[in-house]
């Protein structure tokens, strides 16, 4: 455990002045960003390209460790946690705007992805895929093929993959990047529910100003560091 | 779904691909079955020969090249025949002869004494033994009368000019048998120029000798004369310089075939994670641990592999079948592929999806999520 003065039981996802420099990058993709994202919150990541909205949110979701600074999960620094994909298999469920379907998968049999770590049965993993795809409105489409499926479609499916092993977290990367407005507003929906009725964590990353309108804070950021709270 | 039904499906996804990678694997495989198979089913025909007639030592030239065709002095039976714990060393003259009109290039002819009990183990199917060493009588196994459309009182020219009777045409349990003729002695070292020569010796034991007796009845034969090998009937097989070059052929052809078909499914692997880097990508980020997507790619190389090892087999015992009723075979070769030689053939298969499978599989392990979902 870390620094207890700093301890917030309401916290979920907390990342400490972190900056992160690549290899190939001339400027730091951030530079000291401090932010913290409450249980059951609904935080919005907005800016310009480039400006290392994803960078953070690769951070808060422990899909990259920070160059300098800390990011806790539950105030546990995410760099004292092995595996790390454990934390994100148990905890945290991931939207991108590629939805990354395997195509000769169906719906139903892509939904059972993440639930292969967890060692459950092949019925009760094809039993629990079925609800999640029912959850998310594709109850007519279970034993389709993403190449059968529309785009607002595949990302219903991508939802409910990322809500197999019901994480606490979703996280998203402009999950309505690819999506009409209606589809995408469909969408949208559909992560309102999960935040008010299953009380989920959301930070999603986004360009659209009414993305941001329906989310209980939006955070500004541009060259790498955060500009503004809203 | 299961894990092993997501390995399948991505096996399938790119199909003419999956194909040639099975292809090549078949190769590998088809070729230690047969090559191998082949070889060993020679020894076990060399074998064979020998057990059929309890033959339990052999002697012949030691340091010889070609040890079927070394030469000894015709008086060392005798000799042999007076130690303790024998019960008859006879001696034979082998060689091989061809027949170019019909494509046989590789016939043996064995010159033995008419009067050993060696000549009991044959099925006479038509005429009578050789009778009279000294004339020049000949019996022919069935397959080579077949193949020589010869029957009993006709003639066959064993070298150019010197026509020999079919006075019988018999029948062995043992391919290679099958595929000789025999002679009498006299008339093999006649018509060689080696007269006075023998090429080895077959010893039969008394019953009842023991391995300390056999000890010592090759230590005697050691003493008689130097440059003499005195082995048991095992041992001598497995000594054989032709066989041993077969089966060295075989493993050597092999294992330029197994390595083409591991770098096939290298090649396949590598192209495969690279066109699913994104795929691989959302995999890490929903919690796959490393040794999960390893056992995926070698899962996927490993199926690949074992796919080949099933077509390669299948194709190698139709090929040995086909190769054994090719006249020019002669039944040199049996048409039996052993279990062993089968289960060697998908050890191979698991070891080329292995080796072709690990470095891939680390490789995407090792991807980090979010550099592979940038793609």
């Amino acid at each position: 455990m870390n620094d207890q003065s700093t301890t917030d039981t309401d916290i979920l996802i907390r990342a400490e002045d972190v900056t992160k420099n690549y290899p190939d990058g001339d400027v730091p993709a951030l530079r000291g960003v401090s932010l913290s994202v409450r249980r059951g919150e609904y935080v919005v990541i907005m800016g310009p390209s480039g400006s290392g909205k994803s960078t953070l949110l690769n951070l808060l979701g422990a899909l990259d460790t920070p160059s300098s600074g800390e990011v806790y999960f539950e105030e546990r620094s995410i760099t004292s946690i092995h595996p790390l994909s454990k934390l994100r298999s148990d905890k945290i469920g991931f939207v991108f705007q590629s939805f990354h379907l395997i195509p000769t998968l169906t719906a139903v049999e892509n939904v059972q992805i993440p639930m292969f770590v967890k060692g459950w049965s092949a019925h009760r993993r094809t039993e629990l895929a079925t609800e999640l795809i029912e959850t998310v409105g594709m109850s007519h489409r279970v034993n389709h093929f993403p190449n059968k499926l529309s785009v607002g479609e595949r990302q219903r499916v991508a939802l409910a993959r990322a809500l197999a092993n019901d994480p606490v977290a979703l996280l998203g990367d402009e999950p309505t990047g690819n999506l009409d407005t209606k589809t995408g507003n469909d969408v949208l929906d559909l992560f309102d529910r999960l935040h008010k009725q299953g009380g989920k964590t959301l930070v999603i990353i986004t360009h659209s100003p009414e993305v941001a309108l329906r989310a209980d804070r939006v955070v500004h950021i541009r060259d790498g560091r955060i500009e503004r709270e809203d | 779904m299961r894990f092993g039904s997501l390995i399948f499906r991505n096996v399938l996804r790119r199909k003419l691909r999956s194909s040639l990678t099975i292809f090549a694997v078949a190769i590998a495989v088809g070729s230690v079955v047969a090559l191998v198979g082949i070889a060993n089913g020679f020894k076990d025909s060399f074998m064979e020969f020998y057990q059929g007639v309890d033959i339990d030592m052999v002697v012949v030239r030691s340091g010889s090249q070609r040890r079927l065709t070394s030469t000894l002095d015709e008086s060392l039976s005798t000799k042999i025949a007076a130690l303790p714990g024998v019960k008859e060393a006879v001696g034979g003259l082998a060689d091989v002869v061809s027949f170019p009109d019909v494509n046989l290039f590789v016939v043996p002819v064995s010159g033995l004494p008419t009067d050993t009990t060696v000549f009991d183990h044959f099925h006479i199917l038509e005429g009578a033994r050789i009778s009279d060493p000294a004339k020049p009588f000949v019996m022919l196994g069935t397959t080579l009368a077949d193949t020589l459309e010869k029957k009993v009182g006709q003639t066959v020219e064993v070298v150019e000019e010197e026509p020999f009777e079919v006075v019988a045409i018999f029948e062995s349990d043992n391919v290679l048998e099958n595929g000789s003729m025999i002679v009498s002695l006299p008339q093999l070292q006649r018509i060689m120029g080696r007269e006075g020569q023998i090429s080895g010796v077959s010893i039969v034991f008394e019953d009842g000798v023991t391995p300390e007796q056999t000890d010592e009845i090759s230590a005697a034969i050691h003493k008689m004369e130097s440059g003499l090998s005195a082995r048991t009937t095992q041992e001598h097989v497995e000594s054989l310089s032709e066989i041993q070059v077969a089966v060295a052929m075989a493993w050597l052809t092999s294992t330029v075939a197994i390595l083409i078909g591991s770098l096939g499914t290298l090649n396949t692997m590598f192209m495969s994670i690279q066109e699913r880097t994104p795929e691989i990508g959302i995999l890490k980020a929903i919690g796959w641990e490393r040794p999960r997507i390893v056992a995926m790619i070698l899962g996927e190389s490993i199926l690949l592999s074992l796919m080949g090892g099933i077509v390669g087999t299948l194709a190698a015992i139709a090929l040995v079948q086909v190769l054994t009723k090719m006249p020019a075979v002669n039944g040199l070769i049996q048409g039996q592929i052993s279990g062993a030689i089968l289960v060697q053939a998908f050890v191979v298969a698991a070891v080329v999806g292995l080796l072709g499978g690990l470095v891939p599989a680390i490789t995407a392990s090792r991807l980090a999520p979010t550099v592979a979902l940038k793609q």
